[in-house]
């Protein structure tokens, strides 16, 4: 092969080398130069190998950081959550037995009454004049039976004698009779008349505080068709119920004597407490819903509850005081994912485990989950002490979620 | 006629208008089913509206009311076994003493005090 004469060519007046050319160029220069840079080139690759193959172990995965949350000790209360109405505990509807006319009003709203205090007065004029009515016929009547008693007296006494017909006396003594009768039912209007006179009278039957007036001076009540509310009186504002619409999902847990807490709109910041005094069986449905009455008592001796405000109420279903507990976060964690899960293995029936975080590394504690109260999970049995960290969540990792919080720790 | 119907209005509204002196009225308690009108009695009402203060007296007898409840409809008012409510439009007034069984009720009608005029 001649390499002279393929290589060297003369281009305008100057010798260019091509590649071939230059490579016989430096094998000119001697063969010991060329194998010290063939050397040098493969360490060259090498260690540029070995720089990659670290960073790619080192840089590309960075190490796990836990997120944890310490084992606490304290209180755990499941509650039901509803809302109700403040309520009197008895609110009286004063009617009205009477129809006639209102001629005069005593009682407005927020009157404090007590019990046979009238609070009203239909014009009693149409009822005296019947009671004059009917006492007067009574007298009259009286004065009927009393002259065919002597009458009855004296036949008699003719009749023992035969000076009259016996048939004369027996019919007298049927006479007497006949105006006994008619007195007794003389005295029944006279007494129902009283009565209804009595009625003119709209008293409270309670001790209490009135709540509504329903009426006005110169109103005309009728009776007769519908009996007309005139007044509502709590009996005492001192105590107050909370009736609630309890969703019936939580009514397994609910029962009398529970303790609640509530808030109303009023005062934010201020947290009533009571005590569940009735679980009333009947439903309520509204649009498929079902929610049942549980009944709060309440104390309000400051009188701060009103009739009517809307409550949030807490039913608290069960409690524990100072009990080991973890946030719910712990229980949800799972290393690496739920894929993770079954690698590791599931844990035995009826109980969970949490990863605690010892000696830098993440411990799996098996536990048995007691009360929840949604935040925190009692603890009741499992290797943890207050001050142990559980591991709620972790980021770092491809298949780790970054926590919200502040990245701490590790 | 006019002047009776003009003086019957200036009476009216010493109950229904809110004055912030004390008022005084002097009622006469006149039927009880068991009375006379001969043994009618009169008893002096005096009420503060702002101060919420209402007081009452029946011969020697005085009457410093507690929860009391003046408004525009009615003044009321009780203490020990006594209450006392009036009607403000009207004038009408019931007077009730309460026993162990049984609560003996007066009614009567209010007038303001010639004092107030």
């Amino acid at each position: 092969m001649n390499l002279s004469s393929d290589t060297s060519q003369v281009e305008a007046g100057r010798t260019v080398l091509k590649f071939p050319a230059a490579l016989i160029a430096a094998r000119k220069m001697g063969s010991g130069s060329q194998k010290y840079w063939l050397a040098a080139a493969i360490g060259a690759l090498c260690v540029l190998a070995g720089v990659g193959a670290l960073w790619w172990s080192i840089g590309g995965k960075s190490p796990i950081q836990y997120v944890t949350a310490p084992v606490t000790r304290g209180a755990i209360s499941r509650t039901a959550t509803a809302t109700g109405t403040v309520n009197p505990v008895l609110t009286i509807i004063v009617g009205a037995y009477d129809s006639g006319v209102i001629r005069n009003i005593y009682c407005d709203y927020n009157t404090h009454v007590r019990a046979g205090q009238v609070c009203a007065k239909i014009d009693p004029r149409p009822y005296q004049a019947t009671l004059d009515q009917y006492s007067g016929r009574l007298l009259r009547d009286q004065a009927i039976l009393e002259k065919d008693r002597r009458d009855l007296a004296r036949y008699q006494q003719l009749a023992a004698q035969n000076s009259i017909a016996r048939q004369q006396a027996e019919d007298q003594a049927y006479l007497v009779n006949q105006d006994e009768g008619t007195v007794k039912l003389d005295q029944g209007y006279v007494e129902s008349a009283k009565i209804n006179l009595e009625y003119t009278n709209i008293v409270s039957p309670v001790d209490g505080t009135v709540v509504s007036r329903n009426i006005t001076g110169g109103q005309t009540i009728a009776s007769n068709f519908q009996t007309p509310t005139l007044f509502l009186i709590a009996t005492d504002l001192k105590q107050m119920e909370v009736d609630t619409n309890t969703s019936e999902g939580d009514m397994g847990g609910v029962k009398e004597g529970d303790r609640a807490t509530f808030t109303v709109d009023a005062f934010p910041k201020r947290t009533f407490q009571g005590i569940v005094t009735q679980v009333r069986q009947s439903p309520n449905t509204v649009q498929n819903v079902v929610t049942y009455d549980v009944v709060i008592g309440v104390d309000n001796s400051d009188l701060a509850l009103v009739p009517g405000m809307t409550a949030s109420v807490q039913i608290v279903i069960d409690a524990r005081t100072d009990v080991v507990r973890v946030p719910n976060q712990a229980l949800r964690y799972t290393p690496g994912g739920l894929s993770a899960v079954s690698a590791t293995g599931a844990p035995a029936s009826g109980t969970q485990r949490v990863w605690v975080l010892r000696d830098g590394a993440s411990v799996a504690v098996p536990i048995v989950p007691g009360l929840d109260d949604g935040n925190f999970t009692e603890i009741v049995q499992g290797d943890l002490h207050p001050g142990d960290q559980v591991i709620t969540a972790e980021s770092g990792t491809q298949g780790g979620s970054p926590s919200s919080s502040p990245p701490p720790r590790f | 006629m006019t002047a009776a119907i003009m003086a019957a209005l200036l009476s009216g509204s010493a109950w229904t208008g809110a004055s912030a002196a004390p008022q005084q009225f002097d009622c006469v308690l006149t039927d009880t089913a068991e009375q006379l009108a001969s043994e009618n009695r009169a008893i002096v009402v005096v009420f503060d509206q702002s101060g919420k203060t209402l007081k009452a007296q029946d011969g020697s007898q005085s009457y410093s009311f507690k929860n009391v409840s003046i408004s525009n409809i009615a003044i009321s008012g009780d203490v020990d076994l006594v209450s006392i409510g009036i009607d403000r439009s009207s004038g009408g007034v019931v007077w009730q003493q309460y026993a162990a069984d049984k609560v003996v009720t007066e009614f009567g009608h209010c007038r303001q005090s010639e004092a107030n005029r």
